[in-house]
């Protein structure tokens, strides 16, 4: 339960309504309880009051029968449970309990207590004083007794029968209690409704936060943390599928664009890794195969040597020697093209390789018929290339288009161009200075496999040092945790801490100031770390325009790659031509071409035909 | 003592030493195997018994490049011809670079093998006779070949580039490599346009009972011009070996990198 955010929300939102709830729910019931009370006390004086008043008279003309009644009836009313007079020694001189009539009180009587608990009685009473609550016995509701002195007037000492001195202040008290019962069983009947009327809004409220939080949270970050297993468990191809447009759906899209350019790394890294393993492979295989060889061919052409005089001999020993000879070249050409050697690169023409290639494959084309259809571009310039590589590139793959036509015809069609791709994405800074000279470049930390630009940042609370992505408008930026793009930060040299941030340089979408470095020979490029817009400039770059490709396209009319091999047909190893492949031609290829700084992609699917599309940057 | 021999051979497959000594026997040298570095060095040992040494570069104890670093550590002068299964351009390079005088890729022929034990083995007695000389210097000595202008840029005792300006540079054979063919009937050489990679031959020369010769080039690039003159007049090499001797005029690819291979190789006295 603890381990959910969503569970935790819940219950710190709960925690703190209930609370706030509680408070309220206390203050309310407590407010109508004292209202209530102070209402009943009003009217039990109004009541004791009148009482007191309609007694007088009865009282001056000593009538106590009418006393007597007037006691009665209203001990009689609903909700008083007795009415009585007391005498100044405590004696009960009249009550509506008959029993009650002649007893005596003592001083500690809630009756008399009031006045009584000094040592001087009082004389006279405030209103809030005369009512004081208090049980009759510790299992009965409460009772409030209401007391109301009876004070000596003129009238009482000067009537005829002198029953009182002049000199007494207070003659007795009339005594009413009136039952509470029924103002707590509505005190407790409010304390009810407030208190479910508080549970119900907890439970409101619960319910909605949860929903909510469950909307708006929990499900959002289960598909985080799914895509985050997915991932760890090497599902690259995993995209999360989120619509939110807050934090978490930014949250999302980075993560998804992480993982893309994740994914993108692993092919390229997978790529290369097979590749030298690959290398590893064929260097082990060519070494351990050369000796045998070299047994067979020492033996051998000694024996042509030996045998120059037996012709019949002698030319099975030729058939020997050359068919030695040429695994020997077969094992040499597994090494130069799994090794991926570094090419030997000289400025050709494109056109001279394409119909050496041609030539080599001529006669096979003719034989399965196929049509060569050649739509060169008029004029290409001259790049720098290796030769024998680049013509093992069309070689193979104008090998592998008559192989997927097979010998019932078709078309295979090659044609160039020239194309221009923008320099933002491939061109490099492979030099980067600060004013004062120094180097910024780190051969240390790579990105996407090129030494990257250090330099030094400070931040209001943190420094540190952030390694800029050397591809112009990659922004594949290493910033460190301790990093805030959100916040601007002043970029300095990582060896002299001279400022990189002159002024003048402001960010037209962020407007802050902007990193600039200097190139040797390039001029300068702006870098804003504002990660929301990424805006990176290079003046010098952007002016001479889009970078120039030589465009290479392979189509053949065979009956193409179904899609589930698309993805694989560049992985080394992977063959459909049976026993006839061994799965290296592509991969090898690929090396090729990404050694060229070039990139080959295909397109394909079953029943359209195949195209293979090499692209090789002319410099 | 044990017997001269001409040539120690070092491979860790028996059938390799005795496929080449086959061969070797047959042409009349003599020859011993190791099979290991250490049983190489117990026979070498016996000092200046062989002439020549034949060693592949992987070897159980030893690869062929510390067993040259041992060479010399040890004032050993006999002449290394490297061979090798693994056999790419970089390792050929490598191997010179590490004193070797040549590189052998298997499998090889009988053709093969003969060229380079051959050339090795002139190769030893000139070296041999300079040493003495070096030693004991006598007045008048004989001038057994032309060394390699300093200021040239060449790929061990094989052969020399020299840039002629605007990024043109000749490429020729040295005295020394010349020297241990004996004359030359004919020569193959390649066309303008061609491209030649450094440490991969560029020129194959004839030189009688069906011997050929690779000569390796210093350097890569595409050639410009052929010196039409050695075609018919082949003594120009050993008449003027670095000016009017050159061979090819090329436009090198990485001169920059490629001349760096080159300064790093061991000095050769000879």
């Amino acid at each position: 339960m603890k381990r959910h955010i969503g569970s935790k929300i819940i219950i710190a939102v709960s925690i703190v309504a209930a609370f706030v709830i509680g408070i309220y729910a206390l203050v309310t019931v407590r407010a109508q309880r004292d209202i209530m009370l102070g209402e009943m006390i009003r009217n039990s004086n109004q009541l004791s009051e009148v009482v007191r008043r309609s007694l007088h008279r009865d009282m001056l003309s000593n009538s106590r029968e009418n006393i007597l009644d007037i006691i009665n009836t209203i001990g009689t009313e609903p909700g008083i449970k007795e009415a009585r007079v007391v005498n100044k020694e405590g004696e009960v001189v009249y009550s509506s309990k008959s029993s009650d009539i002649g007893k005596l009180l003592d001083m500690e009587d809630e009756s008399c207590y009031i006045c009584h608990k000094a040592n001087e009685p009082l004389v006279s009473l405030q209103m809030t004083e005369r009512s004081r609550i208090y049980k009759l016995n510790p299992d009965s509701s409460s009772v409030m007794g209401i007391i109301n002195p009876i004070y000596n007037q003129p009238s009482c000492y000067n009537a005829d029968c002198h029953a009182h001195s002049k000199d007494r202040k207070v003659l007795g008290v009339l005594d009413i209690v009136v039952s509470l019962e029924a103002m707590e069983k509505q005190i407790i009947k409010s304390e009810l409704s407030v208190l479910s009327f508080a549970f119900f809004a907890l439970l409101t409220l619960g319910l909605v936060i949860s929903f909510l939080i469950n909307r708006l949270v929990t499900k959002p970050v289960n598909k985080l943390v799914k895509a985050t297993t997915e991932i760890a468990a090497g599902n690259l191809n995993f995209r999360i599928e989120l619509k939110h447009k807050d934090e978490l759906g930014r949250l999302a899209d980075s993560f998804n664009e992480m993982t893309r350019k994740l994914s993108e790394a692993r092919q390229q890294l997978f790529q290369s890794d097979k590749m030298a393993s690959l290398g590893r492979l064929a260097a082990g295989v060519a070494h351990e195969i050369n000796n045998p060889l070299t047994g067979v061919l020492t033996y051998s052409s000694f024996l042509m040597k030996r045998a120059q005089n037996n012709p019949e001999l002698l030319e099975d020993l030729k058939v020997i020697v050359r068919e030695t000879k040429r695994s020997r070249e077969i094992v040499k050409g597994l090494l130069d093209f799994a090794r991926q050697s570094a090419p030997k690169k000289v400025r050709a023409d494109l056109y001279e390789i394409l119909d050496r290639a041609i030539k080599v494959v001529e006669n096979q084309l003719v034989l399965n018929h196929i049509n060569l259809d050649k739509r060169y571009s008029d004029t290409l310039p001259q790049v720098t290339m290796d030769v024998n590589q680049m013509q093992q590139v069309f070689l193979n793959l104008l090998i592998n288009a008559s192989d997927a036509i097979g010998d019932k015809g078709g078309k295979i069609s090659i044609s160039t161009s020239l194309i221009k791709l923008d320099p933002k994405g491939i061109t490099r800074m492979t030099k980067a200075v600060c004013p004062k000279g120094h180097d910024l470049i780190d051969n240390e930390l790579k990105i996407g496999g090129f030494p990257s630009i250090k330099v030094a940042f400070k931040q209001s609370f943190t420094e540190g040092y952030i390694n800029l992505d050397p591809v112009y408008g990659r922004y594949m930026h290493h910033f460190g945790k301790d990093f805030n793009s959100a916040e601007s930060a002043e970029v300095s040299c990582s060896q002299c801490k001279t400022s990189l941030m002159p002024q003048g340089h402001q960010c037209p979408q962020c407007s802050r100031p902007m990193v600039v470095l200097a190139i040797p020979g390039e001029g300068n490029v702006e870098i804003c770390l504002n990660t929301k817009y990424n805006y990176e400039r290079w003046e010098k770059v952007d002016l001479t325009g889009e970078r120039d490709f030589l465009q290479i396209e392979i189509s053949d009319s065979g009956p193409g790659i179904p899609e589930e091999n698309l993805e694989k047909i560049f992985e080394p190893f992977f063959t459909t031509k049976g026993q006839k492949g061994t799965g290296l031609g592509l991969a090898v290829i690929w090396g090729i071409i990404d050694n060229h700084g070039g990139t080959i992609t295909v397109d394909s699917a079953a029943g359209k035909g195949t195209t293979f599309k090499v692209r090789i940057p002319v410099n | 003592m044990a017997a001269k021999k001409d040539i120690l051979i070092i491979d860790d497959e028996q059938v390799v030493i005795e496929g080449a000594g086959k061969i070797l026997s047959a042409y009349g040298y003599s020859f011993e195997g190791a099979l290991n570095a250490e049983s190489a060095f117990s026979l070498l040992k016996k000092k200046n018994i062989y002439r020549l040494i034949l060693s592949d570069i992987k070897l159980p104890d030893k690869d062929g490049f510390q067993i040259l670093e041992k060479l010399t550590a040890e004032d050993i002068t006999i002449p290394v011809i490297m061979i090798t299964g693994f056999s790419t351009m970089e390792y050929a390079v490598k191997a010179l670079q590490f004193g070797a005088i040549d590189f052998l890729p298997k499998p090889f022929t009988v053709e093969e093998i003969i060229s380079k034990v051959m050339r090795g083995l002139a190769y030893s007695d000139i070296r041999t006779k300079y040493l003495a000389q070096q030693e004991n210097p006598v007045f008048d000595s004989e001038i057994f070949f032309v060394p390699t202008p300093s200021q040239y840029a060449s790929l061990g005792n094989i052969s020399w580039a020299f840039e002629t300006g605007d990024g043109v540079f000749n490429i020729g054979m040295t005295d020394v490599f010349l020297k241990t063919i004996g004359q030359p009937e004919s020569l193959e050489l390649k066309k303008e346009g061609e491209q030649i990679f450094q440490g991969s031959p560029c020129l194959i020369i004839s030189a009688g009972e069906e011997i050929e010769h690779e000569l390796l080039a210093p350097f890569s690039g595409k050639i410009i011009e052929v010196n039409k003159k050695l075609v018919n007049d082949t003594t120009l090499l050993e008449k003027d070996p670095y000016f009017d001797g050159w061979i090819y005029k090329i436009i090198p690819q990485n001169p920059e990198t490629e001349m760096q291979i080159l300064s790093g190789f061991t000095s050769y006295v000879i």
